[in-house]
């Protein structure tokens, strides 16, 4: 049996113009694209660009709330299953925006975000991590926060943290708990 | 996607808190003109993009809770609309409005459920909620369905066009389809409460109404006609409109109500009935039957039971029947049609089913062991198959008809019975040349030795293989003896005496013409054969004789050894009488007597004249050569030597004999068993015996009793000190 090379061509249609059927215009820039290949990946798509709504019968939609760089990479993704490594320096931004955009990137995303953590990006990745439900993203955060004290300080004395306590103010309990316990673990050692 | 390589700066994301006080009132007034809009069938004036966006965030920021609150409360404000326009329908409109209105929310429940997917994916299945469009299907069913107005009325509507339609109306079949579809989304539950189990008790109340109605009327080949038809209306009509699952419930229904309930009153239905189609050969009725009661319990075990009961009766009427116990072969031949006839039924309508194959085995074993005449008629239809002239030309046939007899065998309980005649049978075919062909002879041993073991038929094969032996001997002793000049050419067939049915040694004086030949052959045979001993068995052979009478007339006769010995006199005498002719010959009196009236007494064969004329034979008689004899045929038969079902006294004879060969084949099987299980109880030793001899014949228990009692005396076994009913082995 020869290797199997459908995605492989599926990927090749990615802002292929002569096969598109619809185009994205996003603050200015404008991508074509395949409504069944879009439909295929996700039910959204599939609600909005096979359903009854304006959208259906619509040669152009607008996109205002995404960056272009990262409609770019969600659609590399939506066409080729893979997220894109072009952006290394930014990846973990990237990855932020990402995980606003599509679900189903989460998992890449997360473990993008773990591994680019620094104090800078602690306290917004623990806010998305508790809005978008990635429950291992905070698991590892935390650690990270009351790994050092010194880290700790510079976090939480941040604008973003008071943003985070405020809107999930569950989130002071979970880190003060995980200080004690490594605390305590400090003190058996 | 090269050219679209620029390395743009992106800012780090940031958490954007939502501070608008009024933001759950206004994304919620969005969603709620988007709803209105789509139930009004304006859909694609709305942009998906930015209700999906409108819900997302709301389920974001927590508004999860609120959000569903005002969707149920909104959609059940739609339905309510929707539910007044329905009960506003008219008559036959009613169904036409719900399916519409039905088919509106269901569009309606697709668009609200693609927009609120968010909160479907993250919301609800945290806060064990029900999913969106489950949701609107069970406000559908509790607002619409299941409201005071409609709930009752859409039930009567179609239960209504169900009756109509099953008293020949035409009704509007893909409606119907929808309506049931409908209830069947909303839930098997909903299926089933609110129309399946309805449905059914009113079919159950029409089709007992209706089986009685037709049960007065018809013959049980038209019920079950009608019967068959509205099963398969019914699975017709399920197959349309309703849910595949209910197929098997109103099958089961019909089946109750039309065949189970009134089954043995079908089934003993008479002048229609069962028996009734049995006796005519009604294939078609008995094929309905069988397939249409395969699905009532107990349905097929009481056809089985009744065509039972029947063919033991009419078997047992056949069997006992004075009249057709005159004739063995007809008898037999009734038999075979029986069984023809119960095969063909079993195969043609019964789909060949093994257990009533076996149910008319029994039935035929039973009635066939009645008769205790069976074994010996059985052996004398073959013997009339095997004889030469028979009706049947060719080697194949008789072979059918052989294999069908064998099936007959198998049912007698007393092949050892039926062991004895053949041979007796196949003595007489074999001596008197009446064997028509050799392979068929041998082909029936075959059988039986298949059916039953070497024993039973080792000494048939030896009867063939004297009568081969001895032609070589009679051609090696003419080849051999130069000098016989005018002797009358003989031909001797040597008996083994253990393999040919016993026959007593009688008297008789050979004619001298015969003497001398037949004592040069003994001499010729014991010269190789020393040892043995050759004994004339003159009751059993035949006679060619020359005969040239006083008007002129000549003739082959062709009698019997007897009646040889007894016409052969008159070439020296004219006249004799019973007492010299007696005295002469030494045949024995009865024979004689026997012999006599078949030369004197029988018209066209009497080559002898009685005087007095008169019918018997008595000891005064003078006999004369009838020189007015003649006869239309040169050749003439007198002394055919032919099978005869026995007479009564010869019948007492071959039984008696047959129940002392049993007891120590009996005494045999006792000791086998007792053998090997040392000690046993005294109905253990029947059962056992019963089924070690079973396949030959049935044993007596009184027999088994006292073959028991001598062997304790001949000490081979004994009884156990304490416990009288417990035998042991004594080696």
């Amino acid at each position: 049996m020869p290797p199997p090379v459908l995605g492989r061509h599926l990927g090749e249609l990615l802002f292929d113009d002569e096969t598109a059927d619809v185009r994205f215009g996003v603050r200015g820039e404008t991508f074509p694209a395949q409504r069944c290949v879009l439909a295929a990946q996700s039910p959204v798509f599939r609600a909005e660009l096979l359903g009854s709504m304006k959208e259906h019968a619509a040669r152009t939609i607008r996109v205002d709330d995404m960056k272009v760089p990262v409609f770019a990479a969600l659609f590399y993704f939506i066409y080729t299953d893979e997220l894109s490594e072009i952006y290394d320096e930014r990846v973990a931004t990237m990855a932020a925006h990402l995980l606003v955009a599509a679900d189903r990137l989460k998992k890449s995303c997360e473990d993008k975000i773990v591994r680019h953590l620094d104090v800078g990006t602690a306290a917004t990745s623990l806010a998305l991590a508790e809005l978008h439900g990635c429950p291992r993203l905070k698991e590892v955060i935390l650690w990270f926060l009351v790994a050092s004290p010194e880290k700790s300080k510079t976090i939480m004395a941040s604008e973003e943290y008071q943003h985070v306590i405020t809107d999930f103010p569950s989130i002071a309990t979970e880190i003060v708990l995980a200080m004690l316990s490594a605390n305590s673990t400090k003190q058996a050692n | 996607m090269s050219s679209r390589k620029k390395t743009q700066r992106i800012e780090p994301f940031r958490h954007r808190v939502e501070t608008d006080p009024r933001f759950f009132e206004k994304a919620w007034r969005k969603l709620d003109d988007a709803i209105r809009e789509i139930y009004n069938h304006n859909a694609s004036g709305l942009s998906f993009e930015e209700l999906y966006r409108t819900a997302y965030n709301l389920v974001l920021h927590k508004h999860g809770p609120k959000l569903y609150d005002k969707l149920t409360e909104n959609m059940e404000d739609h339905l309510q609309e929707m539910r007044i326009s329905i009960e506003a329908a008219q008559g036959g409109l009613f169904l036409v409005e719900l399916q519409r209105k039905w088919d509106d929310h269901n569009k309606a429940l697709q668009m609200i459920r693609d927009i609120l997917m968010y909160m479907d994916r993250v919301f609800i299945p945290t806060n064990k909620k029900t999913p969106v469009f489950d949701l609107g299907l069970d406000l559908w069913r509790d607002t619409i369905v299941r409201s005071p107005k409609i709930h009752g009325r859409l039930l009567d509507t179609l239960l209504d066009l169900i009756h109509r339609e099953r008293t020949g109306e035409v009704i509007n079949r893909s409606l119907m389809r929808s309506t049931t579809k409908m209830l069947m989304d909303l839930g098997s539950s909903v299926y089933q409460d609110d129309f399946e189990k309805p449905f059914l008790e009113v079919s159950a109340s029409f089709y007992s109404g209706e089986s009685q109605k037709f049960i007065e009327c018809c013959s049980c080949g038209e019920y079950l006609k009608k019967a068959q038809q509205r099963l398969d209306e019914e699975a017709e009509r399920v197959s349309q409109y309703m849910d595949a699952k209910t197929d098997e419930k109103i099958t089961a229904v019909v089946v109750k109500e039309m065949l189970a309930n009134h089954m043995q009153r079908l089934i003993l239905m008479e002048n229609s009935g069962l028996v009734n189609m049995l006796v005519e050969d009604k294939y078609e009725d008995l094929t309905m039957m069988y397939s249409l009661f395969q699905r009532v319990p107990d349905g097929h075990s009481t056809i089985k039971s009744v065509m039972n009961s029947h063919v033991k009766e009419t078997g047992k009427d056949m069997v006992m029947d004075p009249e057709r116990l005159k004739d063995p072969v007809d008898f037999v031949q009734r038999l075979l049609n029986e069984k023809d006839k119960y095969d063909s039924i079993v195969t043609t309508s019964f789909s060949n089913d093994k257990s009533f194959q076996n149910a008319l085995n029994s039935s035929f074993e039973h009635f066939i062991n009645l008769n205790n005449r069976c074994p010996e008629f059985i052996s004398l239809y073959v013997d009339d198959k095997l004889r030469k002239g028979m009706k049947e030309a060719n080697e194949e046939d008789v072979e059918t008809v052989l294999d069908k007899v064998m099936m007959l065998f198998r049912y007698l309980q007393e092949k050892d019975l039926f062991e004895k005649y053949y041979k007796q049978h196949l003595a007489k075919r074999l001596l008197s040349g009446k064997a028509a062909s050799d392979d068929s002879e041998r082909s029936m041993l075959v059988k039986l030795k298949t059916e039953c073991g070497y024993q039973f038929t080792s000494k048939l094969e030896g009867m063939f293989n004297d009568l081969k032996t001895s032609h070589d001997t009679t051609h090696r002793f003419y080849a051999g003896t130069p000098d016989l000049g005018d002797a009358p050419t003989i031909s001797v067939q040597i008996l083994t005496t253990g393999s040919w049915p016993t026959q007593p040694c009688n008297t008789c004086n050979l004619p001298p013409e015969i003497l001398g030949v037949s004592e040069m052959f003994r001499g010729f045979y014991l010269g190789t054969h020393n040892g043995r001993r050759l004994t004339w068995q003159t009751n059993m052979g035949t006679a060619d004789i020359k005969a040239v009478f006083g008007n002129g007339s000549k003739h082959e006769l062709n009698v019997s050894t007897y009646q040889m010995c007894v016409l052969m006199l008159f070439n020296s005498a004219d006249c004799l009488s019973y007492r010299d002719i007696e005295q002469t010959t030494a045949i024995p009196s009865a024979d004689l007597k026997r012999c006599l009236q078949s030369l004197a007494l029988v018209k066209g064969k009497n080559v002898l004249r009685k005087e007095p004329m008169s019918r018997d034979i008595s000891d005064d008689d003078n006999f004369y050569v009838n020189d007015k004899f003649t006869s239309k045929l040169f050749k003439v038969k007198i002394g055919t030597v032919a099978t005869q079902k026995e007479s009564e006294p010869e019948k007492m004879e071959t039984r008696q004999r047959v129940e002392e060969d049993r007891k120590p084949q009996i005494e045999a099987a006792i000791v086998r068993i007792m053998k090997s299980r040392r000690v046993l109880d005294h109905n253990s030793i029947v059962t056992e015996v019963t089924k070690q001899l079973q396949p030959r014949f049935m044993p007596n228990p009184v027999v088994i009793k006292k073959r028991v009692e001598s062997l304790i005396e001949r000490e081979f076994l004994e009884r156990d000190k304490t416990d009288r009913k417990l035998y042991r082995y004594l080696a």
